[in-house]
């Protein structure tokens, strides 16, 4: 125990002082011991980063459109979270995103992360807040998060970024109509990706018809290739930046962001305490089995 | 005997042998490597219509380009090589034409297939090491010296940066005296399979695409001989495709190669000519036969009913075979003498026009003379010992290499149907699909290797405690630091002040859309490296990002 | 939970390795991070060190591996990091004999069954930690 006290110390010393190293290991924390995690959080003054939530269906090119992003990026500093699913079966997981931006591994302004989600419920790692929060604590700019693009994680990623943007491509023709309520009311700006593409054009027009009369949504064409339309994308999300942090909106956010990750936290000791359940000696995974070989037993019975 | 009498026979002869089943049981299930129950037994019932395998020569082409095949002239004997420096290659190049090899097939080191110079940082630890390294026309120069170009067919195993090293090819051909229109040869040029299976990719695949056809261009009026594409399934495959998927994948890129040049201009009456194939051999020996079979037949139907080619010799399906890498083991390599050796014959039965034969020493390291000697000696004993050459097809009739065939046939063309319901071979490499196909086969047949479902003699099976040989192929780092040598002198010594312009000239021709061979060709004569003119394209183009399908 | 990065050095695009072995380990419950082809050693260890992977696995089929690996473990040292390396490829004896000398925990070459490679990888990730 003493062992790892000194570890904590060095996290700590490490985060005020900037060692990626540090980050890196602090990072791993946040995934294996949260509760740890937050006791040094909570002693490191944090920036006041622009969260922003990257979400849309796979393969509607989330990661390529981080990666030119990245390209764009001057001088900024950028910690990237990417999500990918955990397998249900065996717990593993392929954290593929990482690839596309493989270009930027060496950059010493970015800082990429691959996260599996662990079946969080909502898609997103249980880990995120602490996450998200190491970034601050570390002095980023963005923190960039990437979701893995199905369910609950689309809209969920609301909870935690300040700023989300939905990601559509025009390979996915009924896109627009496969838009999920949910998202319509999070999406803080659209981008439609491969701009080249010349059905591109339709989805914007579709899109800009079912946005219309909700909010005003703001709508992007971008070349993930060509790093088209990028800039003035990244231009914006500067200027909404400063526009929600004047405006009181970011402050509700924030709050928002709190109270989800104190749930978070909660519903973590409550997992926990359902896993260390005794019923009469019996732990929950007992229970769970008899309970199966029973249902199983009358199933028989009853052909 | 008819149909019915035939089907009643073959009932009956079925009751009787499950009877002997329940006592003597069979030693398991049987199926091809696609996941298809294979028959206890073929017979007439499975082969009705005859008139789908037709005569040699012949639309559709099931029992061969030619009329007469090997009775009229064997298959060219064809083995890769190449490795550290130009002139290293050319001494083996010479050796190969000394033991009776009839055409050359050059490999070039990855930097050079990747447009990187020697000098790259990108370059490290790879010069010369799977082929020989090529940076500008003075490499090429040597690597060709004392080789008369107008007498040998040279094959070059080069994709992103064909254009260059053809321009090359071309040039060095001039200089000794050989005019264009008269070299005979083939480069692969084939990039959609780079993006699926091989990896050596610079540009993303629409770029890619214009390059291939302005090569289509430039050779059908300067280099008629020249094979402008071999259209390559054979990475597909050792990237652990079926045999199906290996055919379907092949051909669905060739529709669009064709598709491109038809767009492009070209008549596809005189440009199918041009195209040729590439294939694997790997082990099931009649899955493989058919293969063939069934990919001929396809390709001709393809050409005369999707692109209305109205000429036979613009159908016909022209290939050459390397037996599989993939199926060497490192396990008791001299047992791969005999897997290739079974390889290289399915590869003559179904009809290839050349042929490699890999070495038994690949699986360990590069391959040492004596492996390549003995590896190209199977070959010869093929064609003059075994017999197999004598008839045209010999396997033709076969009940069950005829159901093969159809069977291959029939999945691979709705593999083809998927793919351009997707809109074509290039969205599909794009949204991963074919490659998420071709890795999902290769961990199964992993997993089945695993489980020892599938057996491999020597690394599951048959085991023995031995000793690696040791006295394998190593390429020095020494041809590195000369080759890095070389390159540096080169760039002091020409007039870079031509090669500036030649390489201005080619960047606004690939922004404009002209056709770029020419101005390559420009700027090879002038010594522009591989590096820097794959540098300006990658400037204009920009560079592919690969989605990763596991 | 085991979190490992397999990493494609070189330039050789022969990915069919690495990706059997990267879906393996993910069955064999583990996070498996594959970083794509032609990774420079730099990205390779940047990208391992800022994951915090317990454990690297190299695959190279072009025959640069004396030059790639001793330079992804001189930056891996210099990071401070003493993650263990596996190594997966085609690889000659003498080689594999020098490679190990340097550090690496094991050389796979072709064949080598993904079950076995799983099971080693849990064991130089658990003797690493100890």
């Amino acid at each position: 125990m003493s062992n790892t006290r000194v570890r904590e110390d060095e996290i700590l010393e490490g985060m005020k002082s900037h060692d990626r190293r540090s980050l890196a290991k602090m990072l791993s924390l946040c995934e294996k011991a949260p509760d740890m995690a937050n006791e040094i959080l909570d002693k490191l003054s944090k920036k006041t980063s622009h969260v922003i939530g990257i979400t849309g269906s796979p393969g509607v090119g989330k990661s390529t459109l981080i990666s030119t992003i990245l390209d764009k990026m001057n001088g900024k500093k950028i910690g990237i979270v990417v999500v990918d699913p955990s397998s249900p079966f065996t717990g593993g997981a392929l954290l593929g995103d990482r690839v596309r931006m493989q270009s930027h591994a060496t950059d010493k302004n970015f800082f990429i992360r691959s996260f599996a989600n662990k079946g969080a419920l909502g898609g997103l790692s249980p880990s995120i807040y602490e996450a998200c929060d190491a970034f601050e604590a570390f002095g980023m700019d963005d923190v960039i998060i990437e979701t893995v693009g199905v369910g609950q994680s689309e809209v969920d990623v609301a909870n935690i970024a300040d700023t989300v943007v939905v990601v559509l491509s025009p390979d996915n023709g009924d896109e627009v109509q496969m838009l999920k309520a949910g998202l319509m009311e999070i999406a803080d700006l659209f981008v439609i990706n491969k701009s080249d593409n010349p059905r591109s054009q339709i989805l914007l027009s579709r899109l800009r018809a079912v946005t219309s009369g909700n909010k005003e949504v703001p709508i992007y064409l971008t070349n993930a290739v060509t790093g088209e339309g990028v800039e003035r994308l990244l231009d914006d999300l500067d200027d909404r930046f400063f526009q929600i942090s004047s405006n009181g909106i970011l402050v509700q956010k924030r709050k928002k962001r709190l109270l989800h990750h104190a749930q978070s936290i909660v519903r973590r000791e409550i997992d926990h305490l359902i896993q260390n359940l005794e019923i009469n000696g019996r732990n929950l995974k007992e229970i769970r089995n008899q309970l199966i070989e029973e249902l199983c037993k009358k199933d028989d019975q009853n052909n | 005997m008819n149909d019915d009498e035939l089907n009643e026979k073959y009932k009956e002869w079925n009751r009787k042998t499950k009877e002997i089943i329940k006592k003597y049981p069979e030693r398991g299930e049987f199926k091809t490597t696609w996941g298809e129950k294979t028959k206890r037994l073929y017979t007439p019932l499975d082969v009705k219509d005859y008139s789908r395998i037709g005569f040699p020569g012949e639309y559709p082409f099931t029992r061969g380009v030619q009329p007469t095949m090997y009775r009229g002239k064997l298959w060219t004997m064809r083995q890769y090589a190449g490795f550290g420096n130009a002139l290293e290659s050319n001494k083996r190049y010479k050796y190969l034409l000394e033991q009776g090899q009839s055409g050359l097939s050059v490999a070039f080191d990855l930097p050079t297939q990747i447009g990187y110079d020697s000098d790259d940082p990108h370059s490290l630890g790879e010069i010369g090491k799977v082929g020989v390294a090529i940076d500008s026309l003075s490499d090429m120069e040597i690597l060709f010296d004392g080789i008369p170009l107008d007498k040998v067919s040279t094959s070059m195993t080069i994709n992103s940066t064909a254009s260059i090293l053809l321009a090359m090819y071309m040039v060095v051909g001039e200089k000794q005296g050989v005019s264009r229109e008269k070299l005979r040869g083939t480069i692969q040029n084939d990039i959609l399979k780079e993006y699926i299976a091989r990896g050596t990719y610079i540009y993303p695949p629409r770029p890619s695409m214009r390059i291939i056809t302005n090569i289509f261009e430039f050779c059908s009026k300067e280099m008629p001989l020249w094979n402008t594409i071999s259209i390559s399934g054979y990475h597909i495959r050792e990237a652990g495709a079926d045999a199906v998927q290996e055919v379907a994948f092949t051909l669905a890129d060739g529709i669009e190669y064709v598709k491109a040049a038809v767009e492009a201009g070209l008549n596809p009456n005189t440009f199918g000519k041009r195209l040729s194939f590439f294939f694997a051999s790997h082990n099931d020996f009649f899955e493989e036969i058919a293969k063939f079979r069934a990919a001929r037949r396809m390709w001709a139907k393809i050409m005369k009913e999707q692109f209305g080619v109205t000429v036979p010799s613009a159908m016909r399906l022209k290939f050459h075979t390397q037996t599989s890498g993939s199926t060497l083991t490192a396990q008791q390599p001299d047992n791969n003498i005999t897997r290739v050796t079974l390889q290289a014959l399915a590869a003559v039965l179904g009809g290839t026009q050349s042929l490699h034969t890999n070495s038994r020493d690949e699986a360990l390291a590069l391959p040492t003379e004596e492996s390549v000697r003995i590896a190209l000696r199977t070959q010869q004993i093929i064609a003059y010992e075994s017999g197999v050459s004598k008839t045209v097809d010999p396997l033709a009739g076969s009940y069950y290499v005829e159901s093969l065939t159809d069977s291959i046939e029939k999945r691979a063309f709705d593999y083809i149907d998927k793919i351009e319901k997707m809109g074509g071979m290039v969205k599909a490499i794009e949204a991963g699909y074919v490659q998420q196909e071709i890795s999902n086969r290769a961990y199964d047949y992993q997993k089945a290797i695993e489980s020892k479902k599938q057996i491999v003699v020597g690394v599951n099976k048959f085991t023995s405690e031995e000793e690696a040989p040791k006295s394998t192929l190593k390429i020095g780092d020494t041809a590195e630091k000369e080759q890095i040598k070389k390159l540096r002198i080169l760039k002091k010594t020409r007039d870079n002040e031509k090669v500036t312009n030649a390489l201005k000239r080619l960047e606004e021709s690939a922004k404009s859309d002209e056709n770029i061979m020419y101005p390559i060709v420009d700027a090879v004569k002038v010594y522009a490296t591989v590096g820097e003119i794959s540098n300006v394209m990658r400037k204009v183009f920009g560079e592919y990002k690969e989605s990763i399908m596991l | 939970m085991i979190k490992v990065m397999i990493a494609k050095p070189g330039l050789d695009g022969h990915d069919r390795g690495a990706k059997v072995v990267a879906r393996a380990l993910r069955d064999a419950g583990m996070e498996v991070i594959y970083t794509g082809i032609r990774q420079t050693p730099e990205q390779i260890v940047q990208s391992a060190v800022d994951e915090d992977v317990d454990i690297l696995g190299i695959s190279i089929l072009s025959g640069a591996h004396m030059k790639l690996i001793p330079r992804i473990l001189d930056l891996l040292k210099s990071k401070g990091s003493n993650m263990p390396v596996f190594v997966g490829g085609i690889i000659p004896k003498e080689d594999a004999e020098k490679l190990k000398a340097l550090g690496v925990a094991e050389v796979y070459g072709p064949g080598a069954p993904t079950s076995e490679i799983a099971e080693q990888v849990k064991r130089f990730v658990e003797h690493s930690s100890t």
